[in-house]
C-alpha cells in the first residue's frame, strides 16, 4: 500500500476500493488544514518534487500507483509573505528592464531592446502568475490582504503585453516605448504599492 | 489650404522660395494627424509614429538633451517631423542647425500642422531638402575645427535609410572639404605665394589665359584626367586633335604621349619640383603648358616646351591692380585641382561642350591612376578597418611607396557606390557645386562627363566618349585649326610694361614693413603687460597699456586685412587663435585669463613677425630683378 506522508509523519488513510486519486487526497488534505489556515505546498511523489500539481492530469492519478507520497505544507501567513516577496524581487528587475528597454527603443538600438524583451515578459508573465496565486490562497481562506484587487491591474497589464507585441510586430517602435513607459510602468508601481501595503500592515494573515 | 500652412509658407517664401514652391506643389496622402494624450500632434507614417502618442513635448526635450550632452558645434537633424525636437533644441541649446527633411510629403505635412513661423524666422535655423544646401551651409558656416554632428529619431532612420546614408556622405564629405581647404592652406600658403613672387619676372613676359579669350567659343573642349578608366577611350582622341582643344592634365600627359597624343595644352599647378612628369625629350617641346602663377619655378625656367601660358589664380585673393597690370582680369575657381581650374577656364573662353574623361574620382580596379602615368605599377588591397593600402612605383624610389588611406563613397556613373578618398571627393564636390551653380545660371555651354567609370557627376550629362565626339565634334567643319587659333592668337601678344608692375610692388612691400612694425609694437607691449603681471600689478594698474594694446591690435588688424595676400599666409595663426579661443577652458581668475590670451595672441604676432621678415626680403629681391630687366635708356 502506497505510503501517505504530511510534514514528516505518516498519514493513515483508507482505498478500500484501490482507484483513490492523489487530488481526492488533496482535497480531502486541504479540507482539514483550512481551520488551521495551512495549504499543501509541496508534494513529493516517489522521490522527486511533482510539478503543475494543479493539473488535472496529475490530480488524476491513482495513489496506488506510487509508493511514496509526501505532502509538505506551509501556513497562509508564510506563503503570502513568500509570494510578496518574490513579487518584489520580479518587480526590481522589471523595472530596470522597461527602463533599458525604453532607452534603447528611443535612441534606435531595437536589436538591443528586442533582446531583453523574452526575459522582461517571463518576468511579467510571472509576477502576474505569483500575484494571482497569493490572491487566490488569500480568497480560499476568506482573508483580505490587498487594499484593492490585483487581479484588475494584472488583467490590464496583460492587454498592455498583448498591445506592446502587437507594436514590436509592426516595427512601431515609439509605441512600444511609450506603453512601456506610459501604461505599464504605472501599473507595476501600483502593484508594488499593494505589495508594500500589504507586506507592512496587520493584513497580513 | 489653412491658415497655419499659409503662415508657414509666406514666412518661408522670404528666406527660400525654392523650397517654398516645392512644398506648395506636394501632397499629403494617406497620413494622418492624431491627437495625443497630452493634446498635443502626433502622426504615423508607414504603420508606425514618429512622435510619441502620449507625450511628443516630453520626448522632444529628451532628445534635445540628448543632443545638446553630445557637445556638437555644429548639429545637423536628419528629419524635421513636427518639429518638436526641433523647438525643443532651440529653447533648451539655442545655436545655430540645419534640419534636412528627406520627405516633400512629411515636408508638407508639418507645414499644414504646425505652427513654425518662429523657427522660419530665425536665421540660425535652416530648413531644406537639398543635400546640395546642406553641403553649402556646412562649407560656408561650419569652422574646420567645428565638431559636426548628426542626429536623427529611429522612425526617421527606418523609414528614409537610404536617404540617411546619402545624407551622411554629404555632411562627412563637405566637413571634410572644410578641413580639407584648411589644411592646404596651412601646408601650402606659404610655398604658393614664395612661388608666386619668384615666378613673377618670367610671368610678365609670358603670355596670361586671358588672350585666348573670344578665340574659342562654341569649340568642343576635352579635359583629361588621369583617372584609372583613361586607357579605355583615350585612343578616341587621336580622332579629334585639331578639331577639340584638349587640356591634359600635367599626370595624364604621359599616358597621352605613349599613344602619340600631344595635347594642346598641360596644365599645371603643382607646388614642387615635378620634373618626372615629362620626358624630357624633343617631345616635350609639342605641347604648351597652361602654368599656374603658384606653379613651383622650375616649371618657368626648365621645361622646354613649345610656350607658356600663364593663368592666375583666385587664391591669391586677387590684388586685380597687379594682375591686371600683368594683363590679367580673369581667375578661374580653383578646386584643388587642375582639371578642376580647366573646367572655368572652359566656361571662360565659351567652349562648347565642355567634356570630361579620365575624371573617375575614385579607384579603378588595378589602382588610383591610369597606367602610364608617372605612378607606374599600383598595388591594392582593402582592409577590413575601412582603409585601402595602396602601393605605387614612383621615379626616384627603389621600392614602391605604400600608404593608407580611409575609404569614402561616392555614387558611381552605374549607380552603384565607387571607391573614393578624401580629396577626390573634395574634386568632385567641388564640380557637383560647380555644376549647380552653371545650371542655375542658364548656361547653354553643355558639360559631357565621357569618363568611362568612377564617380557620377550630378549635374553633369553622362555619354560614351564616342557618342560625345560623334555627336558634338565629328559635325564640326572649321577652317582653322587649333594650332592655327593658338598661333594666331601667340603672335599677337606683347608682354607687359614692367614699370607699373614694379611700382605697385612697392606699395605692397610697405604694406608687408608696417605690419611687421606693428606686430613688433604689439609684442612689445604685450612682454610689458606680462611682466607687470608677474610683478602682482593688477588689471587695474595695467589698464592704460590694456587699452593701448587693445588699439594695437585694432589698427593690426586693420592693416592686415589690406595687406596682399599677408592674412591668407597668416592662416595658421588665425586657425590656432581660433582653436584657442574655442578650446581654451575659461579661468575663473580674470588676470590668469588676461595672461592666456596675451600669449596667444604674442604667439600670433610672432607668426605674423617671421612671415612678414621673410616676404619683405623676397620683395625687395623681386623688384630688384624686374627692376634689371627694365630695359634702359642709352
Amino acid at each position: 500500500m502506497t505510503e501517505l506522508y504530511i510534514d514528516g509523519s505518516i498519514l493513515e488513510y483508507e482505498d478500500t476500493e484501490g482507484d483513490s486519486t492523489i487530488g481526492e487526497c488533496i482535497d480531502s488534505i486541504n479540507a482539514d488544514l483550512f481551520k488551521h489556515k495551512r495549504l499543501i505546498f509541496k508534494i513529493i511523489v516517489d522521490g522527486e518534487e511533482a510539478k503543475k500539481t494543479d493539473s488535472q492530469e496529475f490530480k488524476a492519478t491513482h495513489i496506488r500507483d506510487h509508493k511514496v507520497i509526501d505532502f509538505t505544507t506551509i501556513t497562509l501567513a508564510e506563503i503570502t509573505l513568500n509570494g510578496i516577496n518574490v513579487c518584489k524581487d520580479i518587480i526590481l528587475y522589471i523595472t530596470k528592464g522597461i527602463a533599458t528597454i525604453t532607452e534603447n527603443l528611443r535612441a534606435g538600438a531595437d536589436a538591443e531592446a528586442f533582446r531583453l524583451f523574452h526575459p522582461l515578459f517571463d518576468s511579467l508573465n510571472e509576477l502576474v502568475a505569483t500575484i494571482t496565486a497569493v490572491d487566490t490562497n488569500i480568497e480560499h481562506f476568506n482573508e483580505v490582504l490587498f487594499k484593492s484587487s490585483p487581479s484588475k491591474l494584472c488583467d490590464q497589464l496583460v492587454k498592455h503585453l498583448g498591445e506592446i507585441l502587437k507594436s514590436r510586430d509592426a516595427g512601431d517602435t515609439i509605441l512600444v516605448a511609450d506603453l512601456l513607459e506610459y501604461e505599464v510602468s504605472p501599473l507595476i508601481e501600483e502593484l508594488e504599492r499593494l505589495l508594500l501595503n500589504a507586506s507592512s500592515t496587520d493584513e497580513t494573515p | 489650404m489653412n491658415e497655419i500652412f499659409l503662415a508657414n509658407i509666406k514666412a518661408l517664401e522670404k528666406r527660400d522660395s525654392s523650397l517654398a514652391k516645392t512644398i506648395k506643389e506636394s501632397a499629403v496622402s494617406g497620413i494622418d494627424i492624431e491627437l495625443t494624450k497630452s493634446g498635443q500632434k502626433t502622426f504615423k507614417y508607414n504603420g508606425a509614429y514618429f512622435h510619441s502618442s502620449y507625450d511628443p513635448l516630453k520626448e522632444a526635450d529628451r532628445q534635445a538633451l540628448d543632443v545638446a550632452d553630445k557637445g556638437w558645434d555644429f548639429p545637423m537633424f536628419f528629419g524635421l517631423g513636427l518639429a518638436y525636437l526641433i523647438t525643443a533644441y532651440i529653447k533648451n541649446t539655442g545655436g545655430q542647425l540645419i534640419v534636412y527633411e528627406p520627405s516633400n510629403e512629411l515636408l508638407r505635412l508639418a507645414f499644414e500642422s504646425v505652427d513654425l513661423t518662429d523657427i522660419l524666422k530665425n536665421e540660425e535655423v535652416f530648413i531644406t531638402n537639398d543635400l546640395w544646401m546642406v553641403g553649402s551651409i556646412i562649407k560656408a558656416r561650419a569652422l574646420p575645427i567645428d565638431t559636426v554632428g548628426i542626429y536623427t529619431t529611429p522612425p526617421y532612420r527606418k523609414n528614409f535609410s537610404d536617404e540617411f546614408d546619402s545624407y551622411t556622405h554629404a555632411v562627412t564629405n563637405a566637413q571634410g572639404v572644410n578641413r580639407g581647404n584648411l589644411q592646404t592652406e596651412v601646408a601650402s600658403n606659404e610655398i604658393w605665394f614664395e612661388n608666386f613672387l619668384k615666378n613673377m619676372p618670367h610671368m610678365v613676359k609670358l603670355p596670361p589665359l586671358d588672350i585666348l579669350s573670344d578665340n574659342f567659343k562654341g569649340i568642343p573642349l576635352v579635359i583629361v584626367g588621369a583617372g584609372p578608366s583613361l586607357d579605355k577611350n583615350i585612343h578616341l582622341l587621336k580622332k579629334i586633335k585639331g578639331k577639340a582643344l584638349i587640356i591634359a592634365a600635367l599626370t595624364a600627359y604621359k599616358p597621352l604621349v605613349e599613344i602619340g597624343l600631344y595635347p594642346d595644352f598641360v596644365i599645371a599647378m603643382e607646388k614642387i619640383d615635378i620634373s618626372e612628369y615629362f620626358t624630357d625629350t624633343d617631345e616635350d617641346k609639342e605641347i604648351r603648358l597652361l602654368l599656374g602663377d603658384l606653379s613651383h619655378p622650375s616649371m618657368f625656367t626648365d621645361r622646354k616646351v613649345k610656350n607658356t601660358f600663364v593663368y592666375f589664380s583666385s587664391f591669391l585673393g586677387k590684388d586685380a591692380k597687379l594682375n591686371a597690370l600683368m594683363g590679367n582680369t580673369f581667375q578661374p575657381i580653383a578646386g584643388g585641382s587642375v582639371t578642376t581650374v580647366a573646367l572655368d577656364i572652359g566656361r571662360y573662353l565659351a567652349c562648347d561642350p565642355i567634356i570630361f574623361i579620365g575624371q573617375d574620382h575614385a579607384y579603378g580596379k588595378g589602382g588610383s591612376h591610369v597606367k602610364g602615368s608617372v605612378y607606374g605599377e599600383q598595388s591594392m588591397q582593402l582592409n577590413k578597418d575601412g582603409l585601402v593600402t595602396l602601393g605605387v612605383s614612383y621615379p626616384g624610389y627603389d621600392e614602391p611607396i605604400v600608404q593608407d588611406h580611409a575609404i569614402r563613397w561616392l555614387k558611381g556613373i552605374d549607380g552603384e557606390r565607387v571607391m573614393s578618398r578624401f580629396d577626390w571627393v573634395n574634386f568632385h564636390q567641388w564640380i557637383v557645386d560647380y555644376m549647380k551653380y552653371h545650371n542655375d545660371s542658364g548656361s547653354s555651354i553643355r558639360m559631357i562627363n565621357s569618363t568611362q567609370g568612377g564617380a557620377y557627376i550630378d549635374g553633369m550629362v553622362h555619354m560614351p566618349l564616342s557618342e560625345t565626339i560623334e555627336r558634338y565634334i565629328d559635325t564640326i567643319d572649321r577652317r582653322e585649326s587649333i594650332e592655327d587659333i593658338l598661333c594666331r592668337v601667340e603672335g599677337s601678344f606683347s608682354p607687359c610694361d614692367i614699370g607699373p608692375v614694379i611700382d605697385e610692388l612697392k606699395e605692397i612691400l610697405a604694406g608687408y614693413k608696417l605690419v611687421l612694425k606693428l606686430s613688433n609694437a604689439s609684442n612689445k607691449r604685450i612682454s610689458r603687460i606680462l611682466k607687470r603681471c608677474e610683478k602682482g600689478a593688477n588689471m587695474t594698474q595695467s589698464q592704460k597699456d590694456l587699452t593701448a594694446f587693445v588699439k594695437d591690435e585694432t589698427r593690426l588688424l586693420e592693416v592686415l586685412d589690406s595687406v596682399y595676400f599677408l592674412k591668407t599666409l597668416a592662416a595658421k595663426a588665425a586657425y590656432d587663435l581660433q582653436r584657442h579661443i574655442k578650446e581654451d577652458v575659461a579661468s575663473s581668475n580674470a588676470q590668469d585669463q588676461l595672461v592666456k590670451d596675451m600669449g596667444a595672441t604674442r604667439k600670433k604676432n610672432q607668426c605674423l613677425i617671421e612671415l612678414c621678415r621673410h616676404f619683405v626680403d623676397l620683395f625687395v629681391e623681386l623688384i630688384k630683378e624686374l627692376d634689371d630687366q627694365q630695359p634702359r635708356e642709352v
